[in-house]
Order: C-alpha cells, then sequence, then structure tokens
C-alpha cells in the first residue's frame, strides 16, 4: 500500500502561532502518528501536547506511552523555566501550587506485517478512517475517541495529566488496511466533521492543498459559523492499493508549528526593527529641517514629498522653530 | 536609500474581521459570547472609596482593606484563568474605577499589562495539595493592583457618566465582542457634595439605566451590585420588589441587571441562591457572600475547558 500524509496545523481567531496547543508528530519509519490538544487554562499546555506526541510516535520496544517518562520529560523542561531569574510571578504560582499540564491524545499505528491498524484515544481528539468505499456513509466510517455516545462536544473533555492521574479512560479501536483515509483531528474539525460528514471530506480534498489554504479554508467556515473558533489541527494519512504488500513511503506534506513560531517571531522582530529605524528616521529628519530657516509649511511639504518618494509612513511634523 | 515599505497595522491575526457573523443558532441567547483573544470583553469595578469604607468589620480590618483584598484577588483569579504557563492571553479589558472624594479611573488595561506590571507584589502562604491527600504551606507572590482608600463622599452618578463612557467607547470598538460587565461595590446609599441625596440617587439610577439601554451583539452591558454589610437583612439576587427589605435594597434593584442564563450557572457553583428573574445583587453582603459575588460577577473571564 502507498501511504502519502498532510499536516496543516493554525491557532484561534487572534492568536499567534505560539499560542496554539494543538501539536502533532509522526514516525514514518514505523509508521506511528499522534495528534494532541493541549487544555489552555492548564500550566504549560503546549510543552505537554509536544511530550506526548513526540513519545507517542518514538520508536520503542514497550507497549504503550511511557506516562511516567511523559511527565518527567514535561515538569523538567518546567522546572528549567520556571528557574529563570525573569520568571512571572503567575508562572512560579502555578508551578508551587504544583499545577498540570493537560491535553487530549490520538495515536495511530499501521503494521504492515499483520496489515493491520491500531488506534487508542483519550479526549474529544478525535480520529477517523473513511474506506475508499463508504465515503459517502458516515454510519460506516470508524471514529475514535474517548467520548461516550451520543457524542456531544463541550467543555470538559477527558485528559491526560502531566501530574498524576488524568481524567477518563482511553479507548482504542483497530481494522484491517485497505484504501482509505486516515484523519487525525482534535476536536473543532472534529466536531466539524461530525457535522458535515462527506461535505467536510469534499472541502479537505478540493481545498485544502497547502497550509495558506487550508488557514483561508479555516477562516471561512469560521465566519460561516460552521467551525469553533479554536486552534484547528488535522493529519490526513492516504492509503493507496499499489498492490504491493508492504506499506510503501509516498508524498508528505506536514507543516511543521516550529517553523510557523519562527517565522511568526521574525516577522515581528523585523517589524520592531523597521519602526525603530523610522522613529530614529524622522527624528534626523526632524533634526535637519530645523537647520533651515523655512517655514513649519514648507517642513510639512518635504516630509510629505519623502513619505511618497521613499514609501515611508506619513508622519506629522513635529519640528520647532 | 532604499525604498522598503511595510504595513503599519499589527500581525493581521490580531485585526478583527469585521465580516464576523453571529454564530449559527436559531435561538440567540445573550450575554453568552464567550471571552476570547478575538473578542475580549470588559470587566469594570466600581470600587466605593467614600469615607465610610474606613468601618471595621468585626473580625477586623476595614471595608476598604478588604475590599482592596477580594477586588485584588479576582484579579488574579482572571489572570490564572487565562495564563497557560509564561503567558496570558488578552481576552479581558478591566477596568477599576474609584468612587469617593473624587471619581478616579485606577486603571483601564489589557490583562497581559496587569499581569505584567502589578502596582507592587507582596509576599503570602498558601496552601497546596502535597498530592497525598495533605496540604503543605507554600510562599507565593500576591500582586496588587490599587490601594485602599477611604475618603468623601459617593457620587455614583459621576461615577457611572465615567463609566457609560468606558463602556460606550469600547462596546462601539468591539461590537462583537461579549457585552460588558460592571460590578459595583458600596458599602452605602449614593451621596454627592452640592446635591440633595433623593437627586443624587435619582441621577445614579438614570445613569445605570442608560448604561443597561446600550447595545451590541451580544445584547445589553450588564451592572451587578454588591452591598457591603454585616449579613443582618442580607438580600440576595431578589427576583421581586416584595423581596426588598430596606431603601438599600430597593435602590439597588433599580440599578441591577437581571441575571442571563450563562451566568446562573456560575452562580450556583457558587452556591448562590438564583431564582429565574433574579437581578443581579446583594444587599447587606457579609464577608463570606461578598467574595462569591465578586467571583459570580467575574466569572466571564474565567470560563474555559475544564472550568468545572
Amino acid at each position: 500500500m502507498r501511504l502519502s500524509m498532510k499536516g496543516y496545523i493554525t491557532c484561534k481567531e487572534a492568536e499567534a502561532y505560539s499560542d496554539c496547543a494543538d501539536r502533532y508528530a509522526y514516525n514514518m519509519a514505523a509508521h506511528r502518528f499522534a495528534i494532541s490538544d493541549g487544555v489552555t487554562k492548564s500550566f504549560f499546555p503546549k510543552l505537554w501536547s509536544k511530550v506526548l506526541v513526540e513519545q507517542s510516535v518514538a520508536p520503542s520496544g514497550a507497549a504503550g506511552l511511557p506516562m511516567e517518562q511523559c511527565q518527567a520529560e514535561w515538569l523538567n523542561e518546567v522546572t528549567q523555566r520556571v528557574s529563570h531569574d525573569d520568571v512571572k510571578w503567575f508562572t512560579r504560582n502555578a508551578f508551587l501550587r504544583k499545577e498540570p499540564g493537560l491535553a487530549t491524545l490520538v495515536t495511530l499505528a499501521l503494521d504492515d506485517e499483520n496489515f493491520i491498524w491500531t488506534a487508542e484515544a483519550i479526549g474529544d481528539s478525535f480520529l477517523f478512517f473513511v474506506p475508499d468505499s463508504v465515503k459517502d456513509d458516515f454510519e460506516k466510517w470508524d471514529k475514535l475517541s474517548s467520548k461516550p455516545d451520543p457524542i456531544e462536544f463541550d467543555n470538559y473533555p477527558d485528559y491526560l495529566s502531566s501530574r498524576g492521574k488524568g481524567r477518563g479512560e482511553k479507548r482504542e479501536l483497530a481494522g484491517y488496511l485497505e484504501p482509505g483515509t486516515f484523519y487525525l483531528m482534535t476536536d473543532a474539525l472534529s466536531e466539524w466533521m461530525f457535522n458535515e460528514q462527506s461535505e467536510a471530506l469534499r472541502v479537505i480534498e478540493e481545498e485544502w492543498t497547502d497550509q495558506k489554504a487550508f488557514e483561508a479554508s479555516v477562516a471561512h467556515l469560521r465566519n460561516e459559523g460552521r467551525l469553533h473558533n479554536d486552534d484547528s489541527s488535522a493529519l490526513i494519512i492516504r492509503l493507496d492499493d499499489d498492490n504491493i504488500w508492504d506499506i510503501c513511503d509516498g508524498d508528505t506534506t506536514v507543516t511543521d508549528i516550529d517553523e510557523l513560531i519562527d517565522t511568526e517571531c521574525a516577522l515581528k522582530e523585523c517589524r520592531k526593527e523597521i519602526q525603530t529605524v523610522y522613529a530614529d528616521l524622522n527624528e534626523r529628519i526632524n533634526d535637519l529641517l530645523q537647520t533651515y530657516n523655512i517655514s513649519d509649511n514648507a517642513k510639512h511639504d518635504i516630509k510629505q514629498q519623502l513619505s511618497e518618494e521613499f514609501a515611508l509612513p506619513n508622519r506629522n511634523c513635529d519640528s520647532h522653530e | 536609500m532604499e525604498t522598503a515599505t511595510f504595513n503599519q497595522t499589527e500581525n493581521n491575526k490580531e485585526t478583527m474581521s469585521n465580516n464576523q457573523t453571529i454564530s449559527n443558532m436559531e435561538t440567540k441567547q445573550f450575554n453568552s459570547t464567550q471571552f476570547s483573544s478575538a473578542h475580549p470583553g470588559l470587566i469594570t469595578f466600581v470600587i466605593d472609596q467614600s469615607g465610610s469604607m474606613e468601618e471595621t468589620y468585626p473580625e477586623g480590618g476595614t471595608k476598604a482593606k478588604f475590599t482592596h483584598l477580594v477586588v485584588n484577588r479576582a484579579i488574579n483569579e482572571m489572570i490564572n484563568s487565562n495564563a497557560d504557563g509564561e503567558t496570558v492571553k488578552n481576552r479581558v479589558l478591566l477596568s477599576l474605577i474609584g468612587c469617593g472624594k473624587s471619581v478616579t479611573e485606577i486603571r483601564t488595561d489589557k490583562l497581559s499589562d496587569f499581569a505584567n506590571n502589578p502596582l507592587r507584589i507582596e509576599n503570602g502562604i498558601q496552601k497546596v495539595s502535597d498530592g497525598n491527600g495533605g496540604l503543605v504551606e507554600v510562599e507565593v507572590q500576591k500582586p496588587i493592583y490599587f490601594e485602599p482608600v477611604a475618603n468623601g463622599l459617593t457620587p455614583l452618578a459621576d461615577t457611572l457618566d465615567v463609566v457609560k463612557q468606558i463602556v460606550g467607547n469600547f462596546m462601539e470598538k468591539n461590537p462583537e465582542s461579549p457585552a460588558p460587565v460592571v460590578v459595583i461595590v458600596t458599602d452605602g446609599m449614593p451621596r454627592s457634595s452640592g446635591v440633595d441625596d433623593a437627586t443624587e440617587e435619582a441621577n445614579a439610577i438614570a445613569k445605570a439605566q442608560e448604561i443597561m439601554a446600550l447595545s451590541c451583539a451580544d445584547g445589553h452591558p450588564l451592572i451587578f451590585n454588591c452591598h457591603i454589610g454585616r449579613g443582618t437583612n442580607k438580600c440576595e439576587f431578589p427576583a421581586a420588589e416584595e423581596e426588598l427589605p430596606d431603601e438599600q435594597a430597593k435602590f439597588l434593584f433599580k440599578i441591577s441587571s437581571e441575571v442571563p442564563e450563562s451566568y446562573k450557572d456560575a452562580a450556583r457553583k457558587l452556591e448562590l441562591d438564583l431564582s429565574e428573574h433574579s437581578k443581579g445583587m446583594v444587599s447587606n453582603a457579609d464577608p463570606t457572600t461578598f467574595i462569591k459575588f465578586i467571583n459570580f460577577g467575574s466569572s466571564g473571564a474565567n470560563q474555559d475547558k475544564m472550568s468545572n
């Protein structure tokens, strides 16, 4: 079978990528995939969701997620951050109160030796498996989360905790590998899948061609009230029958949230730099104009002309005679 | 000089979409829009800073100091609810208005600015779970955002005029945001220099009703009132005038909003007793009820997953 994959991720409207608490990870060599949604109100949820997905896909001899190891990794990282001199009071207080990070988790593993797939889920993130033969029949899709039937999306999902026991019991699902598509999604997109079913599949197939198109699609769905304003991420794993027993790896296009964050940060810093340069430039121009015995109106006109000529931001003349 | 063009606006992700539509719901429930970074909410605390706030409780401490403690703690709770580790999400714009010798806009700021720049920080002790069913004491930092003041009269009408401007400006700039919430803390009837008490009372009522008549996509601004007393003759969330025991309660009834559905859950969790048409007010609140009421009034800012 031929495996290809797409992955897209975006934050809530009017927030930054650095605020996004969703994470996903994959290991193509081991054919393992994971997605997690950090609970915003918890303590360092982004870090917790990152640890969970990375540990879920790591090659390991032991069965299941090494929970203690995940918790130790999270605690170690948080302790380091809290020990900085400039740590904020609310961060330090939350650490002293032993507040946990909380997150959902969905994992998928493809076993090409036994030709099966297995999945686990806790929380309101979902795995959907849509065999090609039943794309238009939502009832026949495989759907996995730890939410009980009937499915209702609310503010009280099950979760894994970075300290102690979490909430809820994980659920498992398995099936034979066949042509079709796995969708690992966090809750906002999952709820949209439940609501729109094959129309959602059409949007995904036709409109989600790259990260920009995905973001435009999400913005449109939010504007129309079809998608809740929440972090939204999806791993879409496609299996095609190429008459080969083993799973061969095909195209992979997965957005890296860390790269989005770095790009965003770079843009923010460049903007600051430009604003500083322009502020300094404005001051220097004002000082230079002061040395000329010309009227305020003339100075204003000069600055206006320079703004147009050099595409500078138009700032009011504030020179003094 | 190289030509350089750049977008002067802030990150496009922070620009509100003017085409945002109300979410598709067959029946619109007002005062239900969730506080979010996309649509932050405004919470205004009006704090009585009149001379009578210098009165002491039998247990010790003045009403002014206790109010200062409770409201500062409520602000810290909002910050904790909206922090995810190292950053505070700006889902709330917070305004503190003093009503005493003069009307003072103590501070109006984004929640993250409050968090990053408190007036000062005190050290305190808090009991936390030790993970084995017991409690341990840990030293925590307690930021302070305003100081207790007790001086002068209670010019509530002029204060509400300032509040109306703040609320009106906010609604104009943020039409899709949750309807603003005003929480008034007072220990007596309005009194203003140069104005007889009846006129001052009538002016305060008129001004409050002007605020409650403003309108946005999420409905009308809410005014909740807490009159702090000793607990005797307490009147909590009355639904009808017959339930009002004294003039103070009757006054508050006229300047309080009916509690919308979206706030009833928060009230019940705090074990505050509400009926279907309850007004958001308590008169003669004892200290415990006062704390619960402030938490109820600011509960809009503390909604999120896992808020149970």
